[in-house]
């Protein structure tokens, strides 16, 4: 074959590409053909062979020693600073060990933390949504999913959360005190005071001594509008209109 | 035990448990390479400890997509034990191989197995006086490819060489610590002789 022809008249250069191979019995049959045929003629390649053989023989014989005693928590200490020790494996690990072999690799790719993080905020998000909808989740029904009961649940708890938002407006201290403002601006009597809280004490006013004029219940509701009301209140207060006194 | 490249990732995101999982891996291999390199226990173990407090600092700058961890961090100790090797060269000159081995004549004595004359712990320390007789090139050639068993194409990656200047070192080196080696055992082989 001209192949063989070729390699069996190889250069010491040709041959010394192939040798670290040849040595480790890893080069195809036609090659190691090639180069034993060289070998054959080449004093100073055969001799060298020899030499790489015996190292590469003792080499591969020598066995790795053990790390010296100590050396890996001196390593974890000087870089993590954490003692072996007390190491804890991470929940991850502990979770894969308990699945057993069969499901881990089905497991492992979502148990990456980041994946792990936004599933559960998904989770919460849906939860708090449905929870906002009125759904009780602990107490959830196949029939509570039907678009018609879905609908009209979130309409009812629409109305539901608007009723207490005005309420807990209407509550507000600061409120009854704008409102009480304005009727006094208007001449008529302040409603009455919501009850106090439980453990708080209103401070005596100054004007509890001066004589109210006689109401009857709540003030009647006034027609007039928002920005007239806005107006009263800016002419008793500067601080609040924008033009100058 | 889970792939590097995954407890890499893990170490990232600071689970400490994961590199702890990595210096227990890979310790044992890079005690060895620096222990084979530099030929001193004592050395090595310190060598050991840079080259994982370096890793620890810059394991960010790992890329999976060019290499193994194992060749990442092989490359790392060597570039250290350069640096070592640099800072201590006045220290390390080679001395003639005879200061050593004595003024024995090569002799034909050692054709048989060398497992048959000297015991495994003699051929190990042997190893060892001999490689020291390498220049740093051809030793860690040698020392990548025969005492760290890595292919060539990790060797190519470790020491940014074509692979043609690996192979080529590693059968110079090769022949350079097989004479070594004849010497020595010869020597021994005379020395139990008398």
């Amino acid at each position: 074959m001209a192949q063989n022809d070729d390699r069996d008249n190889l250069t010491c250069q040709q041959a010394e590409l192939l040798l670290a191979e040849y040595i480790e019995g890893a080069l195809p049959a036609f090659e190691r053909r090639g180069v034993d045929g060289h070998l054959t003629g080449c004093a100073a390649c055969r001799a060298s062979v020899e030499d790489m053989r015996l190292a590469f023989q003792v080499s591969r014989a020598a066995e790795m020693p053990e790390a010296p005693a100590g050396l890996v928590a001196r390593i974890l200490e000087q870089t993590s600073g954490i003692p072996e020790t007390k190491l804890v494996p991470s929940w991850r690990t502990r979770m894969l060990e308990r699945v057993g072999p069969f499901f881990r690799p089905l497991l492992e790719p979502f148990l990456e933390p980041r994946l792990v993080m936004g599933l559960a905020m998904t989770i919460v998000s849906f939860s708090l949504v449905l929870n906002m909808m009125g759904f009780d989740l602990r107490r959830l029904e196949w029939a509570d999913l039907k678009p018609s009961n879905m609908y009209w649940s979130a309409n009812r708890q629409m109305h539901l959360t608007s009723a207490r938002v005005s309420k807990a407006y209407q509550d507000l201290r600061v409120v009854y005190e704008i409102q009480t403002q304005l009727q006094a601006l208007r001449g008529e009597a302040p409603a009455e005071e919501p009850a106090a809280k439980p453990g708080s004490v209103e401070p005596k006013k100054e004007n509890d001594t001066q004589p109210q004029p006689k109401t009857e219940g709540r003030p009647k509701q006034q027609n007039r509008t928002w920005s007239n009301e806005v107006r009263l209140l800016a002419a008793a207060m500067p601080i609040l209109s924008l033009r100058r006194p | 035990m889970e792939s590097d490249a995954i407890l890499v990732g893990r170490c990232l995101a600071g689970d400490q448990a994961a590199w702890a999982d990595l210096v227990k891996a890979h310790t044992r291999r890079i005690y060895y390479l620096c222990y084979r390199f530099t030929g001193k226990s004592a050395e090595a173990e310190d060598l050991t400890q840079d080259v994982f407090l370096r890793v620890y600092r810059t394991l960010s700058s790992f890329e999976g997509s060019q290499g193994s961890f194992a060749t990442w961090l092989t490359s790392v100790t060597r570039n250290l034990l350069i640096d070592h090797y640099r800072k201590h060269k006045k220290e390390r000159l080679v001395d003639p191989l005879e200061d050593q081995i004595g003024t024995l004549e090569e002799t034909e004595t050692f054709a048989a197995s060398p497992a048959t004359l000297v015991t495994h712990r003699e051929t190990s320390e042997m190893l060892q006086g001999a490689l020291q007789k390498l220049s740093p090139d051809l030793r860690e050639a040698v020392v990548l490819r025969d005492l760290q068993e890595m292919e060539y194409a990790e060797i190519v990656q470790v020491l940014n060489v074509p692979e043609g200047t690996v192979k080529s070192r590693i059968n110079r080196g090769r022949a350079a610590l097989g004479k070594t080696l004849k010497r020595m055992m010869a020597g021994r082989a005379a020395g139990a002789g008398d």
